[in-house]
């Protein structure tokens, strides 16, 4: 079987549709961005536009607003929708680069605004990425909080202080000087739109390669992120950095725009809140959406500057809508899905309506496209080290989770761990990949010393694993997720693909996990485990929530790859029926200790071990 | 810099860092109270201490009512506007909670409006409950009675509630339903109510608060968003979940202003919110090494 073709035989997938009519597999038709899609993006671009061409002059330099606003909102963007953090400093980082944009560059020459703007950029995007490394200690509340730690330190320190940038407010900064019809405010808007453009450009590239897998997986499932080698650290710097990046060009564009950075209380902390929002009510899904709210945001004030609105209120009035948006935008577009063509496939669903409005579709059944003919994979036997703990141990307050245990998975062994729930498998899984440390004991793989080694590091050495319950990010596809982190070799594609389609999951390659089944899940996790050819691979409770069927095609599936490959197994199982089936040794657990090991038909034999499976106490 | 340290400089540095703090630890009180029974950080602090402040001025300095009476008002005014808060909240179970903080943020904007509307457009600070003159020198520094009369207040509220969460059935039922929620209902403790009615008195103590802190920074909203703040730093260093903390932790941050702003240590203008910021920092670090596993309850 190793190296042949199969189809696609996900359990949700209706295998019949598409094939050719000679009866070879065909690759499934690419599904075309509908033109909904577009409908944004080029609204959004009609706006710039009749802000260059048809807007009165004084309505081009609220529009070049809007533009920084939004450029504001899309740096802020990159770390929320990413990683889920909420920063609360936008404004002052924006009010920083501006004002040392304009210290820097006022009156000056061209090297002079050259420098400005490399200053305040730089700082901006320093500042934020000392943020993100800061992300790595203090997560959610507290990094919303540390946040505005930075604002209120910026905006009371730092924006007082002459010498730094409070004597920058009120300086010019210099325009180009155009009259007639493009003058100097359409120029000004001209070279906003061009810069916002580039960068919005830029993103929306960056969006489309790995990197946003890798992004999302740091952020929404960070343990998912360590077991696929993923360096958080690196992930988070680039994310903040990037963020920083676009807010200190903001900062200088208010600079510009303005012809002198705004007073400090612009980059005030209720600023930083509707900066903030900006994101929020753009669903954080595409960054056109992220403009068409700026835009709006910008607009609001102009049209009910006639009703003399307290500011306050219309802060606040702006705020309660974004996030009222943000949070009916599925019911919205499934209102919008009920007025057009039903897709039919989960895939022409997926790319109509976006990956949050499929939650709303959890009942129904999954469609997926034709059997998928994927490139041959040349399975060989490499070279693979033992993975050896010696004595580990585990405490977790004063219990002791795991007790002096000793294991050992050689190259092509397959080791089963059994035991009631609390016995410590998972833990001990835990301490051998490196995502708890070990009270005592040391974890070696070949002659390696791996027990201080972080577990992103252990994975990129040679482990794989699973979890209990699958660590995918919701909101990238299959095909993202089994690619996640993956280093970029010439047979990594390839392996994957050949992986996903022959554990059954291809015709799901493009869809979003959110939406698939528990049992495909496991199945994903283990491709994206095997898909790095692991040396060791450790898997806790593979068949959990999988159909009799299921159980069997994964068996014969890993039983073959192991074979071909000569990976070591770790597997913590309760199905007997797996374990008897894929194992050759077993281990028996029990409150933490081994209660006893070897070949499993002796300790199947053992009476203590139907004991510990009847649920009676045993004592170690 | 310039350091120049006397006893009499010293004690009156600590004692301003003192009644600063005392301020801060009443907004604290607010937010831990509103934090400890469904774990949503209520930026709606400063806008129902300002509105309480406003109400309580109206009706003491523009309808003549005795100061009891205003006072009794702006605090049930505060608690009301809580109580809706906390009716809004329990609408949005399904919403991130850093999104529902960033609602309780436009909140405060909403009753900002309101009270700039009510208020003349001048600057007003309200008669002091406990009298506006009387006092007494302490070193270099007057001490007046509304900053003893808050100071007392401020230990008394936080005893209370103290007392309230450790040693009584609603302590009980809060601290379940902060827990686990789910939990908590399977039990038949009724969480709306709770929540709510928690929720209206993070409403009183915020209006209390307001009523207490703006005969000293004037009743003006952006001046009392920035007390919340170091309030809010000043409570986080109890993970937001100590009421006691909270105190000793916002008279921390108003110690560290009073040294370095009142005449220990002249850093020059700007820099006196150094030492606050530090210790902020500080705490949202201690706190969030400490408390994990409160990290997740962002986006």
């Amino acid at each position: 079987m190793i190296g042949t073709k199969r189809n696609g035989g996900a359990a949700v997938a209706d295998d019949s549709a598409g094939a050719a009519a000679d009866g070879t597999p065909a690759r499934p038709k690419k599904v075309a961005l509908p033109p909904t899609r577009l409908i944004l993006p080029v609204i959004v671009l009609c706006l710039g536009l009749s802000g260059e061409f048809i807007l009165p002059t004084h309505l081009t330099y609220a529009a070049s607003t809007a533009l920084c606003y939004g450029l504001v909102g899309l740096g802020l963007y990159l770390p929320l929708a990413a990683l889920r953090e909420l920063p609360l400093n936008g404004a002052a980082l924006a009010g920083l680069s501006a004002y040392l944009f304009a210290y820097n560059a006022s009156g000056g020459s061209a090297g002079k605004t050259v420098i400005g703007v490399i200053i305040g950029v730089g700082v901006c995007t320093l500042v934020s990425v000392a943020g993100g490394l800061a992300s790595l200690v203090v997560t959610g509340l507290y990094f919303t909080v540390a946040s505005l730690v930075v604002q209120i330190g910026i905006e009371k320190v730092v924006f007082s202080v002459g010498k730094l940038t409070g004597g920058a407010a009120g300086r010019g900064v210099a325009q180009p000087d155009f009259t007639g019809y493009f003058n100097t405010n359409r120029v000004v808007f001209l070279i906003a739109g061009v810069v916002c453009l580039t960068i919005t450009t830029a993103v929306w590239r960056v969006k489309k390669t790995k990197t946003l897998a890798n992004w999302v997986m740091t952020g929404h499932q960070p343990e998912g992120a360590d077991a696929v080698g993923i360096r958080r650290w690196v992930q988070k710097v680039v994310i903040f950095g990037l963020s920083g990046l676009l807010i200190g060009v903001a900062g200088v564009l208010f600079a510009f725009v303005n012809g002198t950075p705004p007073p400090p209380p612009q980059f005030g902390v209720i600023w930083s809140v509707i900066f903030l929002a900006i994101p929020i009510a753009s669903g954080m899904r595409t960054s056109s959406a992220v403009w068409f709210v700026a835009a709006g945001f910008s607009a609001l004030p102009i049209i009910l500057e006639s009703h003399h609105i307290n500011p306050n209120l219309l802060s606040g009035s702006i705020l309660l809508v974004a996030l009222m948006v943000s949070q009916s935008q599925d019911a919205i577009m499934a209102r919008i899905r009920n007025l057009r063509r039903q897709p039919e496939t989960i895939e022409e669903l997926a790319a109509a309506e976006g990956i949050q409005a499929l939650a709303a579709i959890h009942e129904q059944p999954i469609k997926a496209t034709a059997p998928v003919q994927v490139k041959e994979v040349d399975l060989r036997t490499k070279v693979s080290r033992a993975l050896v703990g010696t004595d580990i141990g585990v405490t977790f307050g004063g219990v002791k989770a795991v007790d002096g245990v000793n294991v050992r998975v050689g190259p092509g062994q397959r080791v089963a761990i059994v035991g009631a729930n609390g016995a410590g498998k998972t833990t001990l899984f835990n301490a051998l990949t490196g995502f708890v440390p070990p009270t005592k004991g040391t974890v070696h793989l070949g002659d390696v010393d791996i027990t201080g080694v972080p577990a992103y590091a252990r994975i990129r050495q040679g482990l794989g694993r699973t979890f209990q319950l699958p660590r995918l990010a919701d909101i990238l596809t299959v095909r993202q997720n089994v690619l996640a982190g993956q280093a970029q070799g010439e047979d990594l594609i390839p392996r994957a693909e050949w992986l996903m389609e022959r554990f059954g999951i291809m015709a799901l390659a493009d869809i979003p996990i959110q939406v698939v089944p528990f049992g495909t899940r496991r199945k994903v996790e283990m491709v994206r485990s095997l898909a790095r050819r692991p040396e060791v691979l450790l898997i806790d409770e593979p068949v959990s929530g999988l159909e009799d069927e299921e159980v069997s095609e994964l068996l014969e599936v890993m039983l073959e790859l192991q074979a071909a490959e000569g990976w070591g197994l770790l597997a913590i199982e309760h199905d007997l029926r797996f374990v008897t089936g894929i194992a050759e040794q077993m281990m028996v657990m029990v409150d933490g200790k081994v209660l006893t090991e070897g070949s499993i038909n002796d300790v199947l034999a053992d009476e203590r071990v139907r004991q510990v499976y009847l649920g009676e106490v045993v004592s170690v | 810099m310039v350091i120049g340290v006397t006893a009499a400089v010293f004690e009156s540095a600590v004692i301003i860092g003192i009644f600063t703090g005392t301020i801060y630890a009443m907004m604290a009180l607010g937010i831990v109270a509103s934090f400890r029974i469904n774990r949503v950080v209520n930026l709606g602090i400063p806008g129902l201490a300002v509105f309480g402040a406003t109400v309580y001025f109206e009706m003491s300095n523009v309808w003549g009512a005795p100061v009891l009476v205003a006072l009794l008002g702006g605090v049930a005014v505060g608690a009301l506007f809580g109580a809706i808060l906390g009716l809004c909240n329990l609408k949005m179970t399904a919403w991130p909670r850093g999104f529902v903080m960033i609602f309780t943020l436009t909140a405060s904007l909403f009753l900002f409006g309101w009270s700039d509307k009510i208020l003349p457009p001048i600057q007003v600070s309200p008669a002091s409950p406990f009298g506006d003159s009387g006092g007494f020198k302490v070193a270099l520094t007057y001490v007046s009675n509304h900053q003893i009369g808050t100071f007392i207040t401020c230990i008394l509220v936080t005893l209370l509630m103290g007392f309230v969460v450790s040693k009584t059935r609603i302590g009980i039922y809060v601290r379940a339903i902060y827990d686990d929620g789910d939990s908590a209902a399977t039990l038949g403790i009724p969480l709306g109510y709770f929540v709510v009615g928690v929720w209206a008195v993070a409403g009183a103590l915020a209006a209390l608060a307001g009523i207490l802190v703006s005969p000293r920074v004037t009743l003006d909203p952006y001046l009392i968003l920035f007390v919340t703040i170091w309030a809010l730093a000043g409570s986080i260093l109890g993970g937001l979940e100590s009421f006691g903390i909270a105190f000793v932790g916002s008279i921390l941050v108003g110690l560290s202003q009073g040294i370095l702003g009142g005449g220990i240590i002249h850093l020059g203008p700007g820099l006196e919110n150094l030492g606050a910021i530090a210790v902020v920092a500080i705490a949202v670090f201690y706190a969030g090494v400490k408390r994990r596993d409160l990290a997740h309850i962002q986006t």
